[in-house]
């Protein structure tokens, strides 16, 4: 391993790949630790671990003009839940770590200095969803029904589920349509692959998010994309995780 | 969008200006008014993520005009100094932005993303092929994607 110099982290929210428009990016996980102290503790604090919490800033260069630049998507998203944010400090090859979870972006700001770059800002928060570390699945463009590269991930414990977070930057083509199924299996050949979980339909630039049921998961993960109509083309960037 | 395009799209801008002699990189000799864009003093890479993400790149564009005629000379610098106009240096610089769009254009092809002028340093006389000249330089950044 080396350390990392940060050029490259990608950046995705909803439809939007704000990568080449942000200089900053920070995700930051909290956790309560509450004191559980007693005087049976035997003169040591005793913690518990309490609630959890993600917050998340982005800040880059403002440009408008589409729903993919960030003025038009984070704008848009402000104070609205549940919108898939992920975050790829390696840059997007596949197997590649990332971290995603679903957000309320309650700011955004822009405006700055005579004669600088007009920068944005934006905070956004996790809505409940768990922050979930994972792997770049898939990243580009799918013209065609095909399965995404197996990945090798933990078996979810009883608690936990297999996640997926999809990004559809853009599609084309006449009646397009992407259906996306987050499949296991326990070789990475996939002989017997079982279902976690199906997403509808996809027809137009946005954003999807796959929930495993508790449990379901056997340690070899990766998308079934089938897309039909004419001509078809989604522009796709895909990560999956266990939490 | 590359650093040779900038350099012959800051060229062309500065051909804008009626009777402006323009060399896209450095020369040993000049006949005034002449205007030179050399290549930049400095460049910083990734200052938006991605690869290869947006670069700045600091140009020191100069100008010289004749000495013949002291009054004369610093009369046509000063046209070149001013803010605006059709003599001034930093409008034909800055004159096709195109906000969201680009600058810098050939055949409707922006060079660049955004550009500005943003100060003169250095004004005085300049010596270029054993020959003195009034000139200024021209602090220029340009911000563009590979």
């Amino acid at each position: 391993m080396a350390v990392l110099v940060l050029t490259n982290v990608k950046a995705l929210v909803g439809a939007a790949d704000l990568t080449g428009y942000s200089n900053k990016v920070t995700l930051a996980a909290k956790v309560d630790a509450l004191d559980a102290t007693t005087f049976a503790s035997d003169g040591w604090r005793t913690m518990a671990a309490g609630l959890r919490e993600v917050t998340s800033e982005i800040a880059g260069f403002w440009e408008a003009g589409s729903a993919v630049h960030p003025d038009d998507r984070l704008f848009a998203d402000l104070g609205v839940a549940a919108v898939p944010q992920t975050v790829i400090p390696q840059g997007a090859t596949v197997g590649n770590i990332a971290y995603f979870t679903r957000v309320l972006r309650p700011q955004y700001q822009l405006g700055g200095t005579v004669g600088e770059l007009a920068p944005f800002m934006s905070t956004a928060v996790g809505d409940g969803t768990p922050l979930v570390r994972g792997q770049l699945a898939d990243s580009g463009t799918r013209t065609s029904t095909a399965t995404t590269t197996a990945l090798t991930l933990a078996v979810p414990s009883a608690a936990q589920r297999v996640y997926c977070a999809l990004h559809v930057h853009s599609v084309s083509g006449t009646a397009p349509s992407l259906t996306a199924t987050l499949q296991t299996d326990d070789a990475a050949g996939f002989p017997t692959p079982a279902t976690v979980a199906t997403g509808s339909a996809i027809t137009a630039a946005g954003s999807q998010w796959l929930a495993g049921a508790a449990g379901v998961g056997e340690g070899f993960y990766r998308l079934s994309l089938v897309i039909a109509g004419t001509a078809p083309s989604f522009t796709v960037t895909a990560v999956i995780g266990v939490a | 969008m590359s650093l040779a395009t900038i350099r012959a799209g800051l060229a062309a801008r500065l051909g804008t200006i009626s009777g402006m002699r323009v060399h896209a990189f450095d020369v040993d000799t000049v006949n005034p008014p002449a205007a030179i864009v050399p290549p930049p003093e400095t460049i910083r890479y990734d200052q938006a993520m991605g690869k290869p993400g947006l670069s700045q790149y600091d140009f020191k564009v100069r100008v010289y005009f004749s000495k013949a005629d002291a009054r004369n000379a610093q009369d046509k610098l000063c046209d070149a100094l001013e803010p605006a106009g059709a003599t001034s240096v930093k409008a034909a610089i800055e004159g096709d932005r195109n906000p969201g769009v680009g600058c810098l254009f050939t055949a409707g092809v922006p060079a660049a993303d955004d550009l500005v002028c943003s100060a003169v340093e250095n004004t005085g006389v300049y010596e270029v092929g054993n020959t003195l000249y009034v000139g200024a330089e021209f602090a220029v950044t340009v911000y563009a994607r590979s």
